[in-house]
């Protein structure tokens, strides 16, 4: 069954063609990856998903429903969160208020309820505080909870967005390059974490170059190159695609390197 | 000092170099030495102390201990703007370039300190603009309108617009593609080979190595392996952290 | 959190020493001086919503301070409306001029927002000042003082209930920063895109911010009105809203102590400095550059580890990026 589903995606910047006549789908509970060379449009497609960009044609179904034109805000309340390319923290703040911001949708309070602290407003504070807690831990960063956010090395930062994504409780998870900067170790930490997140039951679209990674965890992988797809199916068939090994792996591709 | 000495001389040394921000030490006693025209390749984990040790070269983050020696000259007191003049360029990670200027103006950028020598620039920024055929394409486009890829490519030929003697790279194949990252690996093997000496930082220990001539291992803030990169590659324990034997 | 008791115990000894104050010092100039200070806490309060908070810079914050003591001055003296009345009209005016201003230019980049904020400023100001209703440059007069049964307040009388809209707002405030909407505001400021991503809806939580700070601003202008019993154009000029903005910075941006410490400076520093007559201005001014480069986070920077506090039995103190079991590097790069 699939989560979403993207349909004829066009977008175009100016006379620039950024992607062109995407189509792709996304299958419930599995881990997508959408790979390509630098520049072929992947965080395009990611910032129309997410509302960021409206694209200039085409339909993107999640749940039954076209998100085109919907603001970000609600894209995330239908339950879509992601990460960013190169990490955006909220810097000045601590580590759990970061992870507290996922769950600004789940919860309701206005001004006049949060100016005078009524019930409600607090039991939410608690459920938001405890929860937090709850992801902060998941990404293993109990104890650095009230260090602020940049204070954090460059590995932990990238874990805790994703526990602030996480924390947005999401049916589909996108992430924009979580292993970029990542030594082979860290990865497979990483790895790790992916493959915990997908026993939660959220989907996973992930963007990477890491091609270790990407083969290994990803049960479907898509092509693109200069906005369009050149080629998808599953990690064997996608490494051994002639026309993805000359636009992206490379003839001497080795999948551990 | 006798000429003779000068000629032994490395062209880069860190003596027992140390870096604290406020109360946290960083980089601890680090000793490290670059050979004129090597490749040399800084390994360790995130916040090991690899980015630290580069920007302590460029004077971003001066040491409170220890001797940076640049061709037999003490460097580690004198402002960035000095270092640079004196050959030493720094890419730093995470792709910065002027977002609000094109891709040639920033270019352009990068032979500030040789802006009288037109014809000299106009060879380099050829030549860049050769290496990297997706920057030609793009030349007119904002910076900012690049996709992150593009950016650390820019970066890179920003840095190289003026040859300079040391190039310091703080991991460049971050957020590349396969095939792009050979491609830039071997863009630094020719570029030393026409002279110019390479220290960089790297997470893609496998390439690295393979490219490199030397390399060291840090491991939180020390220097803990170093020695010729083929018998790093083939060390116990580098196989086992970076390279996923 | 050990900090945020300190803060509590520096404010109940701070709130105690103002109780006093009228009780110690017989001086009518000090009272006045006292009263002054006040105004600049509670405005500071609340442009401190809109800066420090949401991290929208706000050059005309005086223009809603005005908002407010000329609707109390016009509504008092030309239909004799009793004070407490005249409230909601002024916290009306008020949010209407900010969902005026604020709606369409929330939307821009926070610079933009400066400089309308700034025209919003001077546009106000010179309405004061040409309007018939207004009493142009003079302003308006006579009006009258607060009354409890025969007893007209006197400035001592102000100073309390001043203390009142000091301690109301600090309460205000430090609920709205501890709650889903002052965390939005702190997102927004920190990065909107990200705020975006996390499902802030940007454009209205910047509206409610600008709007609170703008309803609390003209309250607090109604007051101002009331007990100076007289009002008129330049209280409420350019410069004004730029010693609010100076409270809020040079105390510390987004902090409650930070920005009352604030308008204890931007008063008592230039009344320090009468003695150098001419040149007061410019020794405050050279003055303000110092504290700023001396520290540039202000004089009690805010506090933000005091948001959420562990669960029983989580404590801090290890280094990040050593020991968790998933974590995914060393300390401090």
């Amino acid at each position: 069954m699939n989560i979403l589903t993207v349909e004829n995606l066009t977008l175009t910047f100016g006379g620039l063609m950024a992607i062109s006549d995407l189509s792709f789908s996304v299958a419930k509970g599995q881990v997508t990856s959408l790979i390509g060379p630098n520049g072929a449009g992947k965080t395009c497609v990611f910032n129309c998903i997410t509302g960021f960009y409206r694209p200039t044609g085409g339909r993107i179904l999640f749940g039954g429903e076209n998100l085109v034109g919907r603001p970000p805000y609600q894209i995330t309340e239908r339950g879509i969160c992601r990460t960013f390319q190169n990490i955006r923290l909220f810097n000045a703040l601590t580590a759990v208020e970061n992870v507290a911001a996922g769950q600004h949708t789940r919860t309701g309070c206005g001004l006049l309820r949060c100016l005078f602290r009524t019930g409600r407003s607090r039991r939410d504070e608690r459920n938001v505080r405890e929860k937090s807690f709850r992801w902060l831990e998941f990404v293993g960063l109990t104890d650095f909870y009230d260090y602020q956010a940049r204070q954090l090395p460059y590995g932990d930062q990238r874990r805790l967005e994703i526990a602030r994504a996480l924390a947005s409780e999401p049916k589909l998870l996108l992430l924009d390059e979580p292993a970029a900067g990542m030594n082979h170790n860290e990865q497979e930490r990483l790895l790790a974490l992916i493959r915990e997140i997908v026993q939660l039951g959220i989907t996973v679209v992930m963007i990477d170059h890491n091609m270790g990674m990407v083969m290994q965890i990803s049960n479907h992988i898509v092509v693109l190159d200069y906005g369009r797809k050149i080629a998808e199916g599953p990690p064997e068939t996608v490494r051994n695609d002639e026309q993805v090994i000359n636009a992206y792996l490379g003839e001497d591709f080795d999948a551990a390197s | 000092m006798p000429i003779w000495e000068r000629i032994s001389m490395p062209l880069l040394e860190l003596d027992g170099v140390s870096v604290s921000y406020g109360k946290i030490q960083a980089v601890s006693d680090i000793s490290l030495t670059v050979e004129e025209k090597e490749i040399v390749v800084i390994l360790g984990n995130n916040g090991a102390g690899k980015t630290t040790t580069l920007r302590a070269i460029s004077g971003l983050n001066p040491p409170h201990h220890g001797r940076i020696l640049f061709d037999g000259r003490e460097i580690h007191h004198l402002p960035p703007d000095k270092i640079v003049s004196l050959g030493i360029t720094h890419v730093p990670e995470g792709r910065r370039v002027f977002r609000d200027m094109t891709v040639l103006e920033n270019l352009d950028l990068g032979g500030f300190s040789r802006r009288r020598e037109k014809s000299y620039l106009k060879s380099r920024l050829e030549m860049i603009l050769d290496l990297f055929p997706r920057l030609a394409e793009r030349k007119n486009q904002l910076a900012g309108t690049l996709s992150g890829g593009e950016q650390q490519m820019l970066a890179m030929g920003r840095a190289m617009m003026v040859e300079p003697r040391l190039l310091m790279l703080d991991e460049p194949s971050l957020g590349l593609a396969p095939l792009f990252v050979q491609l830039i690996f071997n863009i630094l093997k020719e570029t030393a080979a026409s002279g110019t000496t390479v220290l960089l930082v790297e997470q893609n220990a496998r390439l690295a190595l393979k490219m490199a001539d030397k390399g060291y291992v840090l491991e939180t803030g020390s220097v803990k392996l170093s020695g010729p990169a083929g018998e790093l590659a083939g060390h116990d324990e580098v196989v086992k952290a970076y390279l996923g034997g | 959190m050990a900090k945020g008791r300190h803060s509590l115990t520096a404010g109940s000894v701070a709130l105690i020493a103002g109780l006093l104050v009228p009780l110690l010092v017989r001086n009518p100039y000090y009272i006045e001086l006292g009263v002054q200070i006040e105004f600049y806490m509670v405005l500071a309060i609340g442009l401190n919503m809109v800066v420090g908070y949401c991290g929208l810079l706000d050059l005309g914050y005086a223009a809603f301070f005005a908002i407010g003591a000329y609707t109390t001055g016009i509504l008092m003296t030309h239909l004799h409306f009793s004070f407490w009345f005249c409230i909601p009209f002024c916290i009306l005016g008020a949010a209407l001029a900010g969902v005026i201003i604020g709606g369409p230019t929330l939307r821009l980049r926070s610079d933009y927002l400066a400089v309308v904020t700034l025209g919003f400023g001077e546009i106000v100001q010179l309405l004061a000042t040409n309007l018939k209703i207004t009493g142009g440059a003079t302003g308006i007069f006579g009006i009258h003082p607060l009354r409890l049964g025969a007893h007209a307040f006197s400035m001592t009388d102000y100073y309390y209930m001043m203390i009142i809209l000091v301690v109301l707002g600090v309460v205000g405030a430090y609920s709205l920063r501890y709650s889903r909407v002052g965390r939005a505001w702190h997102y927004i400021r920190e990065d909107e895109d990200a705020a975006m991503a996390m499902g802030v809806n940007t454009a209205l939580f910047k509206l409610y911010a600008y709007i609170t700070g703008a309803m609390w601003g003209s309250m607090v202008g109604a007051v101002y009105a009331v007990s100076m019993t007289a009002i008129a154009p330049e209280s409420f000029s350019y410069s004004q809203s730029v010693l609010i903005l100076i409270a809020v910075i040079l105390g510390g941006l987004g902090s409650i102590p930070g920005v009352l410490v604030g308008a204890v400076l931007v008063v008592v520093l230039p009344e320090l400095l009468r003695g150098v007559a001419l040149f007061r201005l410019l020794v405050f001014g050279l003055l303000m550059v110092v504290f700023m480069i001396l520290r540039p986070q202000g004089m009690w920077p805010e506090n933000i580890r005091g948001v959420f506090k562990p669960l029983v039995g989580k404590t801090a103190g290890k280094k990040p990026g050593n020991g968790s079991a998933l974590s995914l590097g060393g300390g401090g790069e």
